[in-house]
């Protein structure tokens, strides 16, 4: 038996991954356990569960690998701002510190939680952590031939884009950009600029920008930004994310875009401030999209290799991604389910994995770990009653979401990226507009320009949307968006964007109780409206207190766990 | 809120009359903390009615947090945004264990009620300046709606906001009496005086340490001026070659940080 533990932290998403022997076994995020959203400490609580759970310890654990070269990449950032030492104080004072703090003292922060042998941990090179988290998801054949693996991030490592060529458990690396030219930041710089916060923004401006008109998009091209593909480079007079780590711009970007925009400007469609923002939104969206596809085809006619991965930070723009359809030459186009960060930890795994066996991991599910409702069972009983019903389950589920109730899924274990797939969902009929309104607006709390998910069975899917063949997989986990047919139906108008586009779910898994749900809805309800299990802002739900607090917060009375249908008691609701 | 944050300067003996998006944003910051640290102790305390106790609290503490993030996404005088890792990154919570694991339940129970009480003084000091934000909140709907109705919603708003901040009072007085009732069925007198002076300094000690930005930021600037000019001479040093390209996945690769 060999059991690999992968870890990523010190920046952001902080989570760990295990492995044992062939299997991939389970997968937590740090900020489920400490319930704060995007949490980047070393991810002490994740590593203590799973040394718990699985007995584990220095004597049973084969290898730890870690995502990145810590001493690289802190060397590379400081070479770089130490050239503007008095401009770039503020980010140099910061990473001094990181010197003791961040990921440098990784193997004496393992030491305090786990007596470990030095000699067993690899240290994984970002991108490479990235690019490997892509193959675990690629399917057959393709992930068996050689593919190409594209990165983009904010850096990683001291680079910013990557391109490998994964073959017969070997990886190459034929192109590398430096920082600080990064799309990534780029696509930060822009989010902050339009008043949302950097590393969890920039799924708002992706959604923004379906309200807009490109009518940056000239400066950005020819005055803020230059391509001489492969490369990508930024005209870094505008930006000061490179020696300010409380700025990412600068006036000069000012001067040309106006003033900064405030998120509480943007929050209604009809105001002039939303109308900029959409603009800018539009014209970063595109110059993204434009960017993308140069660049996976440059890779493409370099190396005649059509099995295409795309990972990092960049890869969660579901939008720009789905732009990739243009290209004929793919055969086929994997989005790991966490492209970002976090999911670098399981690449890393996959490192050590393929080193010692000569091939990579392969997912065979979407979630992991066991649901923890057993933990507190005694807890449960004082806060949930079970739903009264004479009829089976799976009906009275069904009469539910036919009223427009909405009901929290706290089903199997724990998705792996972070999009909720129905185990961690709210979920509501999605021909129920009203129902619709309030989880999203009122329930969630989010922005009324940014759409909810449906998901769909596969019979269905097929029926209104235009899918992407060669990509198709990656629809299970939602990391691209459709195009909505012609015939699309009038009552479901809901659930698509402004641009009659969703970012959907295919769920083929015929096990699934939501699975069951939706084919006996069949003909009545054929989409559903998926969201995470989480109020804006907080992390998705992890163990029966979270369920309860968030149910609470947001005024669910529903949960759908393994065990059966459940109400939260009335008592407790005052 | 009893991870508390101070309410003015070291020698200011008065609050100043508009409270400060900075000032708001440590109170959301500090409330949330709490939140945190409350729901971490519900589920690490084995006795269940402690465990909802602590529930509810939590519940309370995410409900004052929401009040002050409403009040900080509403001004327009700020770019400040809620970050819930400002929490870690500015002490509120340690990185590495929760207050619950690093002390026994009558020093939890101390703790909370000091820090409780403290809040509620600070919570009544600023209270004339959130009677001043929701006024702000009526003059912003005068100037953008102009009519009588818009003026009525606005009306209610204010209201809500002063029913709001009544509700979070009346909160940090029940909790800080809780933790206080249930610290005097589980220590002895001697040991309660103890506790509580113990939490009383060391919270004004944080007051005074996070009142002094600008001290800290001297030093923390000498700090780096210094180390900043020993990096410039191992510049080149630092500039590494580039890494391998071929053959990434192996032994050699993977055994070094850099």
């Amino acid at each position: 038996m060999t059991v690999i533990l992968g870890i990523s932290g010190y920046f952001h998403d902080s989570s760990v991954c295990l492995v044992i022997d062939d299997e991939i076994v389970e997968f937590v995020k740090e900020e489920s356990l400490t319930r704060i959203k995007g949490i980047n400490s070393f991810p002490v609580r994740a590593l203590n569960y799973l040394l718990e759970q699985y007995n584990l310890n220095n004597g049973n654990i084969d290898y730890i690998a870690f995502y990145e070269q810590p001493l690289r990449a802190w060397a590379a950032t400081i070479h770089h701002s130490i050239k503007t030492p008095w401009k770039s104080r503020k980010l140099l004072s910061m990473q001094i510190k990181d010197f003791w703090n961040g990921p440098i003292s990784f193997s004496g922060d393992l030491k305090k939680v786990l007596n470990f042998d030095n000699k067993k941990i690899f240290y994984v090179p970002h991108h490479l952590s990235h690019a490997l988290s892509t193959l675990p998801f690629t399917p057959k054949p393709f992930s068996d031939a050689p593919s190409l693996q594209f990165v983009l991030d904010g850096v990683g490592d001291g680079y910013t884009q990557s391109v490998f060529i994964y073959r017969d458990g070997n990886v190459d690396c034929i192109h590398r950009m430096q920082y600080p030219h990064s799309l990534g930041l780029f696509y930060s710089t822009i989010t902050d600029f339009c008043g949302f916060s950097i590393n969890e923004g920039e799924q708002k401006l992706m959604a923004l920008a379906a309200y807009g008109k490109p009518k940056y998009l000239d400066f950005f091209r020819n005055e803020l930004t230059e391509f001489n593909i492969p490369n990508f480079k930024l005209k870094m007079k505008y930006f000061e994310f490179n020696s300010d780590p409380e700025k990412s711009f600068n006036d000069n970007l000012i001067n040309e875009l106006g003033s900064p925009l405030k998120s509480y400007e943007i929050r209604s469609p009809n105001t002039e401030a939303f109308q900029r923002a959409a603009d800018i939104a539009a014209s970063t969206q595109k110059l993204t999209e434009e960017f993308l596809i140069k660049f996976v085809k440059w890779g493409i006619e370099k190396t005649g290799i059509s099995s295409v991965g795309v990972s990092g930070g960049v890869a969660q723009n579901s939008v720009a991604l789905s732009k990739l359809q243009n290209l004929n030459e793919i055969e086929c186009l994997t989005i790991p389910p966490s492209p970002g960060d976090s999911g670098a930890a399981l690449g890393a795994t996959n490192f050590v994995h393929i080193l010692k066996t000569n091939k990579s991991l392969a997912a065979k599910k979407l979630s992991y770990g066991t649901n923890q409702l057993k933990n507190k069972m005694n807890l449960f009983k004082k806060y949930y009653d079970p739903y009264p019903s004479e009829k089976s389950t799976l009906e009275t589920i069904c009469d539910l979401l036919r009223k427009g109730e909405i009901l929290c899924c706290y089903l199997n274990g724990q998705e792996i990226g972070p999009r909720a797939l129905c185990d961690r969902s709210l979920i509501c009929a999605g021909n129920n507009q009203s129902s619709i309104k309030e989880l999203n607006e009122i329930i969630k709390k989010r922005e009324q320009f940014r759409p909810l998910a449906p998901v769909m069975r596969p019979n269905i899917v097929e029926k209104y949307f235009k899918l992407w063949n060669a990509a198709r997989h990656n629809y299970q986990w939602m990391a691209l968006t459709a195009e909505a047919k012609e015939s699309f139906p009038v009552s479901y108008q809901n659930v698509l964007h402004v641009d009659k586009s969703a970012r959907i779910q295919i769920l083929s898994d015929d096990t699934h109780l939501i699975s069951n749900v939706l084919d006996n809805l069949f003909g009545e309800i054929d989409i559903l409206i998926n969201t995470s299990f989480n109020i804006a802002g907080d992390p998705i739900v992890f163990d029966l207190i979270d369920c309860f607090v968030n149910m609470k917060r947001m005024g669910l009375k529903f949960l759908l766990t393994d065990q059966g249908l459940y109400e939260i008691k009335r008592e407790t609701l005052k | 809120m009893f991870k508390n944050v101070s309410s003015g300067g070291l020698f200011k003996k008065n609050v100043s009359q508009r409270v400060k998006p900075k000032q708001i944003l440590d109170f959301a910051l500090a409330e949330f903390s709490s939140a945190i640290e409350m729901l971490q102790a519900a589920k690490l305390v084995d006795d269940e009615r402690l465990a909802i106790g602590f529930i509810e609290h939590a519940l309370d503490e995410y409900r004052h947090t929401d009040f002050f993030l409403n009040i900080l996404s509403n001004s327009a005088n700020t770019h400040l945004r809620f970050d819930p890792r400002f929490s870690l990154s500015l002490g509120f919570i340690r990185t590495d264990k929760f207050l619950f694991e690093t002390c026994d339940i009558s020093q939890f129970a101390a703790f909370i009620s000091v820090n409780e009480a403290n809040a509620l003084k600070i919570f009544l000091q600023i209270r004339p300046s959130i009677q001043l934000i929701g006024q702000d909140y009526l003059n912003d709907l005068d100037t953008i709606i102009e009519d009588e109705r818009e003026h009525m919603i606005a009306s209610t708003q204010t209201d809500n906001i002063m029913l709001n901040f009544q509700h979070l009072l009346n909160d940090e007085q029940r909790h800080a009496h809780l933790s206080d009732k249930h610290l005097m069925k589980i220590s002895k007198p001697s040991y309660r005086i103890y506790l509580k002076n113990k939490y009383r300094f060391g919270t004004w000690f944080r007051h005074i340490w996070a009142s002094q930005t600008k001290i800290r930021w001297l030093i923390d600037l000498s700090i780096s001026f210094l180390v900043i000019n020993i990096l410039i001479f191992f510049r080149p040093i630092l500039k590494l070659p580039q890494s391998p390209k071929k053959n990434l996945i192996s032994q050699k690769i993977g055994k070094y940080m850099l």
